[in-house]
């Protein structure tokens, strides 16, 4: 897309979102409801941003009340949405999709997979920093052949990176483990392991601080991964309006991040101690080494629910039920509650994606 | 000798104790069944009843990939057995001895005893970052994490078990000019037994306890990694499944430290 073309797509966007608050508020009672995100993970960021900047004020009903839970990792969050304690959460594609199966004890959908990557915010493989400088992923599947191996967390989206690096790749790790996102770190620093999946922006900070270094992402092999906005279904019930109003939010959530990414990183540091701005900033739209193969896109912010998505969706289910993480290999009836996106959008008068987080700011890992 | 077994094993199985056992066992099941399964009560409607989770359990293809029927569930066992036994075992060697000395030499007691009540009451949990950082390999930070509860259990209670012996045997066994030697081998170790053998029976159960924090450092095996896993994913038939399992090997080895008690310390019946 040319330049001129992409700056007059964004102010019309940007008008469209300024338009007139009181257009916008959801009709309806009130609601009070509980969100919960984790800020220590890219997809975490949107619900960051309709919360300092209370853009949730602007959509749901007057009167309504949000109640944020923010946690330092994901299963909290999902746990408290089949507890019915959160209504609404944002969740990495992996324990999103394992959420939908849940029905006995709560019936959770995925409304949007909010951002979307090539491969560059889960998918990226860190090495311990004396190991060899090579030149391009192809070297480092050779490399990797009987080393430790860590992976953030079984049946996650860096699980299913790494069994493709197996099955397809034909890389022979000397042993697998799976450890906790922080664990990664700590074993990195140890030289326990030699190597490790890990996902943003912990992948940002642990390079700036020398544990490790970035050797490729599955943007090499096209890899699709992701991060998803679910709900309850009782509660799109029972508040639809206060639902879409939640999903336009987050749309402008979106927008306002790819506009304003250093606004951004200075927000999500507010909320997440041991990372810098800067060091965000790089998590979020730094460059990759270009040894990495990870090309210019990191992200691609409000997808449609389209038929690339779909097939990305039920490979990613046919996986989890591979490894025992779901009961069936089939998407569950509805887990993909695409209507209230469609209705948010075509309300907005936007065209989705919302746009794209491109690597145009410092390489990854020289922020400190 | 098999029908002496044989005797023994009905003997128990009609004792009011056993039956009282029983009754204990069936209640919490009936509970635990009708509030989540029954009623549906608020706080329980959530929780997976328990005929879900023996399905589960004794099915063989399980839904999450774990049931008796599963090479994977013995290997989780097989690894936590190796992992508390080892940080047990090394809880007795090494705070037994240092128990005993800090009981019986006041000036070890007053060198040491601040910096055991100071470290005791650290969670294990809180050791993880130091365990990798210091211990070499995979395993050797898991087993430190589950030994150091363990551990702090065994000294107190030695100390304990030493500081309790009636100070008149220690001046008789002077009168009769005992070396130091024979004093800790025929007063301060008997004397302290009783204490030690509880204090062991404690650290069995808090091996068992630490396990899961230290399990979440092991990234592949064992009960407490099954546990925190399965908690990602959700899995609650698993995950009680894997406290079942836990409760039952926490309560055999305790079992077994009693019965090895009892036949040490024979002269106490």
């Amino acid at each position: 897309m040319p330049l001129w073309s992409a700056i007059l797509l964004s102010i019309v966007l940007t008008a469209g979102f300024a338009a007139d608050a009181s257009a916008q508020a959801a009709k309806g009672e009130p609601v009070n409801i509980g969100v919960g995100y984790f800020p220590s993970w890219n997809g975490g960021w949107s619900g960051v941003v309709i919360k300092k900047k209370e853009l949730w004020k602007k959509y749901l009903p007057a009167g309504s009340t949000v109640r944020w839970d923010v946690v330092l990792v994901g299963f909290p969050v999902l746990n408290g949405l089949l507890a019915n304690k959160l209504q609404i959460g944002y969740l990495g594609d992996a324990p999103a999709m394992v959420a939908t199966t849940k029905r006995e004890t709560g019936d959770l959908r995925i409304v949007s997979l909010n951002h979307w990557s090539p491969g560059n915010i889960c998918a990226i493989v860190l090495v311990r920093p004396d190991a060899p400088d090579l030149k391009s992923p192809q070297e480092w599947l050779k490399w990797l052949n009987g080393k430790t191996f860590g992976v953030a967390g079984r049946a996650s989206c860096g699980d299913r990176f790494t069994s493709f690096l197996e099955t397809r790749q034909g890389v022979k790790f000397g042993e697998k483990l799976y450890l906790g996102p922080e664990v990664i770190k700590t074993q990195l620093q140890a030289g326990k392991i030699d190597a490790a999946q890990q996902f943003e922006p912990n992948v940002s900070q642990i390079v700036a601080q020398g544990i490790a270094k970035i050797a490729f992402t599955g943007a090499t092999w096209n890899w699709l991964e992701g991060s998803a906005l679910l709900m309850r279904k009782d509660f799109i019930d029972k508040h639809y309006e206060a639902a879409k109003g939640w999903v336009k939010a987050d749309l402008e959530a979106l927008r306002f991040i790819i506009d304003n990414p250093r606004e951004v990183a200075q927000m999500v540091a507010e909320e997440l101690p041991g990372w810098t701005p800067p060091m965000l900033m790089t998590a979020l739209a730094g460059k990759f080494p270009p040894h990495a193969g990870a090309g210019d896109v990191n992200e691609i912010l409000g997808p449609p629910f389209d038929d690339k998505m779909l097939r990305y969706f039920k490979d990613a289910y046919a996986f989890w039920y591979e490894v025992k993480a779901v009961p069936s290999p089939d998407i569950p009836e509805g887990a993909l509650y695409s209507k209230l996106l469609d209705e948010a959008a075509a309300e907005l008068g936007i065209k989705l994606p919302i746009g794209v987080v491109r690597a145009t700011a410092e390489v990854k890992g020289t922020q400190k | 000798m098999l029908a002496r077994l044989a005797r023994r094993l009905v003997a128990w199985a009609t004792s009011p104790a056993t039956g009282l056992m029983l009754l204990g066992f069936a209640s919490v099941l009936a509970v635990w069944h009708l509030t989540t399964a029954v009623w549906r009560l608020p706080l329980f409607e959530k929780i997976t009843p328990p005929l879900a989770v023996f399905r589960e359990w004794f099915n063989r293809a399980p839904a999450f990939g774990v049931s008796l029927f599963t090479p994977l569930y013995y290997e989780h066992i097989g690894y936590s057995v190796y992992r508390a036994y080892t940080a047990f075992l090394l809880a007795v060697i090494l705070g037994v001895p240092i128990g005993l000395v800090m009981g019986w030499r006041r000036t070890v007691y007053r060198f040491t005893f601040p910096l055991l009540e100071m470290l005791r009451p650290i969670p294990p949990l809180a050791w993880v970052p130091l365990a990798i950082l210091m211990l070499p390999g995979i395993e050797p930070p898991v087993i430190y994490v589950t030994f150091i509860a363990a551990f702090f259990a065994t000294v107190l209670n030695t100390l304990l078990g030493v500081l309790s012996i009636d100070q008149s045997y220690f001046r008789a066994a002077e009168c009769l000019g005992f070396s130091s030697w024979h004093v800790l081998r025929h007063v301060v170790v008997p004397g302290a037994l009783p204490f030690i053998f509880t204090g062991l029976q404690i650290a069995m159960g808090l091996s068992w306890f630490a396990l899961v924090a230290g399990e979440m450092i092991a990234g592949r095996r064992g009960l407490g990694y099954m546990i925190f896993d399965a908690y990602n994913m959700a899995q609650i038939p698993t995950i009680v499944m894997g406290m079942l399992t836990l409760g039952l090997l926490g309560w055999a080895s305790s079992a077994l430290v009693r019965l090895l008690g009892r036949k040490l310390m024979t002269w106490r019946a």
